[in-house]
């Protein structure tokens, strides 16, 4: 069997977003860039014994020895190159100098990205890819609404292509509305409008961009009333063939992910159902017939009035989600179910992941790949001052997952030195 | 001054549910490494800001400078012009 060249960088929606499109108010970039250029690390759970996972930085060598110990065990080599360079852009521009000899190999990519492909072949890695082009519009939510409203499921959202139509939209709507970027991710690019004076905000945000030339693009969505987000997960393969993966239940903080995890029985009997099977095909046909082939996540929702969203968004791509199926098939094996879990915190300069990793092996805490315990996923996510804890809580199904991830959270405080603020969030 | 780093501490501690920071915040204070306040809270915090002091914020000149104190962001989101 081929072994695969797992890689990939997770900011896509960046690359895939059209330099003219208006944006909505947002911050200056905060805390840096490294703690995302790290999060390419996640993708150890998704590699065989003997893959090879090229990554941004190199992963920190006490989590390898802990991701091995579990059954994660690739080789994982950082690729040479500036640090402001992604990872596809490094090995399109310098192709295997410094790595080890892969030519021949599959290869399994996060995303597609426009130097994706020149990376692949620069490897002599064996690969059938969607188009850059392609992927960046079916990535769109755009493309996603205008999926949901030509085959009239519920859902769908308005897309404004001025402030004025904004602004229309929003003051017409019942009750709180979200406004969407085309490739706003993790909540970054979404803005619920809650008063006058925000949509206010918006619209003289929107107004100065549009003065000087740019478009207007934005998915004027209501504010739904959420009973719980899941996620499905396919793979459109060559020949328009559409694999179901699974689901997943996701954890949202507003629109932060904050993590995912099995639907119980009663939410999988509700939500897995012959129609939502239908619509979930459809969306793979949608796909297939654009041209994208590769992995997929579907956003949903399920309403407090009942009404079952299937498609709130659509990610081409990797997905938090499909790590989590990924890491659920190794605990699975040991009659244990996965969560993936997120947690933003203080970090403080330091080792913070070796401190982490000690406490956890000195409480007995840390998943060995049999009985119940803790995974952190990623070395490089945990940056100060303000970084983020990936980490995957095996436990029985129903019993000791909160417990578990309580201890990360007291750990995580008990390790952390003395600072000018604060409790964890 | 002092009434306006009052206000800034509340609503930091409101936007980022750390009540604490209602009385840890002092003018000095850094939002980015002393707070680590994250781009999703930031912008929470910037539309607050907007609402509790009347004023429009300059989201394109927003730098990474001007959240370097609670004092430096407060010349930059209520005095642009002084600055």
């Amino acid at each position: 069997m081929t072994a695969t060249v797992h890689f990939g960088s997770f900011d896509a929606e960046a690359a895939w977003r059209p330099a003219d499109l208006a944006r909505l108010p947002a911050s200056p970039a905060v805390g840096g860039n490294r703690g995302n250029r790290c999060l390419d690390q996640l993708l150890a759970v998704g590699c065989a014994p003997g893959d090879l996972l090229l990554t941004a930085e190199p992963m920190d060598d006490g989590l390898v020895e802990v991701l091995a110990a579990a059954g994660i065990a690739p080789r994982i080599v950082a690729v040479p190159g500036p640090e402001d360079a992604t990872v596809e852009e490094r090995l399109a521009t310098l192709g295997d100098v410094g790595l080890p000899q892969v030519r021949g190999w599959a290869a399994a990519v996060y995303s597609v990205r426009p130097e994706t492909s020149a990376a692949v072949q620069r490897l002599g890695l064996v690969a059938t890819l969607p188009t850059a082009e392609v992927t960046a519009r079916v990535n769109s939510k755009v493309w996603s609404n205008d999926l949901v409203r030509g085959a009239g499921l519920p859902g769908a959202a308005v897309l404004a292509s001025t402030p004025r139509q904004v602004r229309r939209l929003v003051e017409d709507a019942d009750g709180d509305v979200v406004l969407k970027d085309p490739y706003g991710v993790a909540g970054l690019g979404a803005l619920r409008v809650t008063s006058p004076r925000m949509l206010d905000t918006v619209v003289r945000h929107l107004e100065r961009q549009a003065g000087r030339g740019a478009r207007v693009e934005l998915l004027v969505q209501p504010l739904f009333d959420e009973a719980l987000s899941f996620s499905t997960h396919i793979e459109v393969g060559p020949g328009a063939i559409v694999r179901w993966r699974g689901m997943r239940h996701v954890d949202n903080a507003e629109f932060a992910y904050r993590g995912s995890g099995p639907l119980s029985p009663e939410q999988h009997a509700s939500l897995d159902t012959p129609a939502h099977r239908e619509v979930i095909a459809q969306v793979g046909a949608a796909l297939a017939a654009e041209g994208y082939t590769g992995p997929v996540c579907v956003d949903g929702l399920w309403l407090r009035d009942g009404t079952v969203v299937s498609v709130l968004e659509v990610n081409a791509r990797r997905s938090m989600g499909l790590f989590n199926l990924q890491l659920d098939q190794r605990a699975g094996a040991v009659g244990l179910s996965c969560w993936l879990r997120c947690r933003t915190t203080p970090v403080v300069a330091g080792d913070a992941l070796g401190r982490l990793l000690s406490a956890l092996d000195e409480a007995d805490l840390l998943f060995r790949g049999d009985r119940p315990g803790v995974l952190p996923l990623a070395s490089g996510t945990l940056t100060p001052p303000r970084g983020r804890l990936f980490f995957a809580v095996f436990a029985s199904p129903g019993a000791g997952r909160a417990a578990l991830e309580a201890k990360v959270g007291d750990l995580l405080s008990a390790t952390r030195p003395i600072r000018v603020s604060s409790p964890d969030s | 001054m002092d009434e306006v780093i009052t206000r800034m501490a509340a609503l930091l501690a409101r936007v980022l549910e750390e009540p604490s920071l209602a009385h840890e915040t002092t003018a000095d204070t850094n939002l980015l490494m002393d707070i680590g306040i994250d781009s999703l809270h930031m912008i929470t915090f910037l539309l607050a800001v907007e609402e509790e002091f009347d004023v429009e914020i300059d989201f394109e000149s927003l730098d990474a400078v001007h959240l370097e104190s609670v004092k430096a962001f407060c010349h930059f989101a209520l005095d642009p012009d002084g600055q």
